[in-house]
């Protein structure tokens, strides 16, 4: 009985796998982080400059002493006479092209690791600025560090060594954390009235901050928003139900893809959307992925392998 | 092997507590809207109870873990999504007469990351901090246009009525939070 409970945790998570999709996360959030951070270039100085908006000092008061943050970099390229503005530059720099390192695998591990330190420090120091996606950058930036993701799709993809199977514990790491997140959320929505009667989705999109579309025309048809509060309780609740049954893994995965590509559209919030997509393609779109990179093209790959 | 395997799974465990403790403790973050059932009210209550078993070293543990990998409270727009908050600039000039103007931000991305520095500053707590954020952001905007000297912050509500509501003829409306006034010393 335990050898049978033993052996089935072992095939659980140490059966061996292609791991494409795990090269497929690497590029996906190195790509992801690097356009985010692209995105706050005109607004460098008013985010995490010392005279911002919201001067670093104040925004820095709550750090403990250790916590990361730019104003170490600045002030010390400013023993060298390096203006903020230059500086903050330097490190903007620095981030993306260490991003594009991850992003075409160059020692993947380590630079990660260095990503990740810039993009704790970017957030420490731009604290009051930022929103989920930087926490799902973060994970994944955490994960790029801890999982084999430069095996494949790399730089190093020619090297006579290189494995392009992993224990599947990668993923299911991945895929239990995207199961909790969804299932978190959407217990949290179910406990509230908003989400049942589709007011949610009603006052999020004609609220002053997400809205991209006029949807007025909604109070007419109030069906429509109930239906979509619904779909959406049904899908984040049901995520780590549905999404492990192979039978309906694949339409669960369409309809998590398009509630995403919802909220990017009509919320405007297309990096978070981006990150959670590359996410639940990494997780759970492996079978995908083997299909796109392997499948059609045997010619092309085994031209590839050496010898 | 058998020992990278025990350790990968430690790992797993650790990084689920993580989740799970973090969102526990999260949990329901948007509370200006508090109308919950009896049973959504009960699932809290057993909720904080089940955090209230782990010590506060434990937590902090967990923070800490939770603030280097990513992991973060997942409840985006949970349960109710909370009403827009803005803020606005009143400028006043003795000589130019008044102008309500928005925050500097450049960018599609830097407004939407603004929105979040309102929303902390909406939740922050401590009025010392608040008042240094109001002033830090008044001056910049006199930075910006150093014409005016009095600078009026209005934080505001934008509420938006219920389908119903708008059906009848209801429109969303800015409803006043909270005013800050400076007035700029020309010989400082």
């Amino acid at each position: 009985m335990n050898t049978s409970i033993f052996k089935s945790i072992d095939q659980f998570f140490f059966k061996a796998e292609n791991n494409i999709n795990l090269a497929v996360f690497r590029i996906g959030i190195a790509l992801a982080a690097m356009i985010i951070l692209i995105a706050q270039y005109p607004d460098l100085l008013e985010i995490y400059g010392q005279y911002g908006y919201l001067r670093a000092d104040i925004v820095e008061l709550p750090l403990l002493s250790f916590q990361p943050r730019l104003s170490w970099m600045t002030d010390f390229l400013a023993s060298y006479g390096f203006s903020e503005f230059l500086s903050l530059k330097v490190l903007f720099g620095a981030y993306l092209s260490f991003l594009l390192l991850l992003g075409i695998g160059v020692l993947p591990s380590l630079t990660a690791l260095i990503c990740l330190f810039f993009q704790i420090s970017f957030m420490n120091s731009g604290q009051h600025y930022i929103y989920g996606v930087d926490y799902f950058v973060l994970a994944g930036l955490f994960y790029c560090i801890v999982f084999p993701v430069g095996q494949q799709l790399s730089v190093q993809f020619f090297n006579k060594n290189r494995k392009k199977e992993s224990w599947v514990f990668y993923t299911r790491v991945l895929q239990i954390h995207v199961c909790l997140v969804y299932f978190i959320s959407g217990f949290d929505k179910a406990l509230g009235y908003d989400w049942w009667n589709g007011e949610a989705i009603w006052t999020t999109m004609m609220g002053l901050n997400f809205r991209s579309v006029d949807v007025s025309f909604l109070a007419e048809y109030p069906f429509i928003p109930k239906i979509i509060g619904w779909s959406v309780l049904l899908v984040e609740i049901g995520y780590p139900f549905f999404i492990f049954w192979k039978k309906t893994r694949y339409a669960w995965l369409t309809m998590t893809i398009l509630m995403h590509v919802g909220i990017g559209l009509f919320l405007g919030l297309y990096y978070f959307a981006s990150v959670m997509i590359i996410f639940n393609i990494a997780a759970f779109g492996g079978e995908w992925l083997k299909g796109s990179f392997f499948k059609k093209k045997p010619k092309f790959e085994e031209s590839l392998i050496p010898g | 092997m058998k020992t990278k395997k025990i350790l990968l799974l430690a790992f797993l465990f650790i990084h689920v507590f993580s989740i799970l403790l973090t969102n526990l403790i999260g949990v329901y973050p948007f509370r200006e809207k508090l109308e919950l059932r009896e049973a959504s009210e009960n699932t809290l209550a057993v909720l904080e109870k089940v955090t209230d078993c782990f010590s506060t070293e434990v937590k902090g543990v967990t923070q800490w873990y939770a603030s280097l990998t990513g992991i973060t409270g997942y409840g985006f727009f949970s349960p109710d999504p909370p009403y827009s908050y803005t803020i606005y600039f009143k400028l006043e000039a003795e000589d130019q007469g008044t102008s309500i103007q928005e925050s500097p931000f450049l960018s599609t991305e830097g407004k939407s990351r603004m929105t979040s520095a309102f929303n902390q500053f909406k939740e922050t707590k401590n009025e010392d901090v608040k008042n240094l954020m109001a002033q830090s952001m008044a001056l910049r905007m006199h930075q910006l246009n150093p014409s005016y000297s009095n600078i009026d912050l209005m934080s505001m509500f934008y509420i938006v009525p219920s389908m119903k509501e708008y059906r009848q003829g209801e429109r969303p409306y800015y409803a006043s939070h909270e005013n800050y006034e400076f007035i700029i010393d020309p010989n400082p």
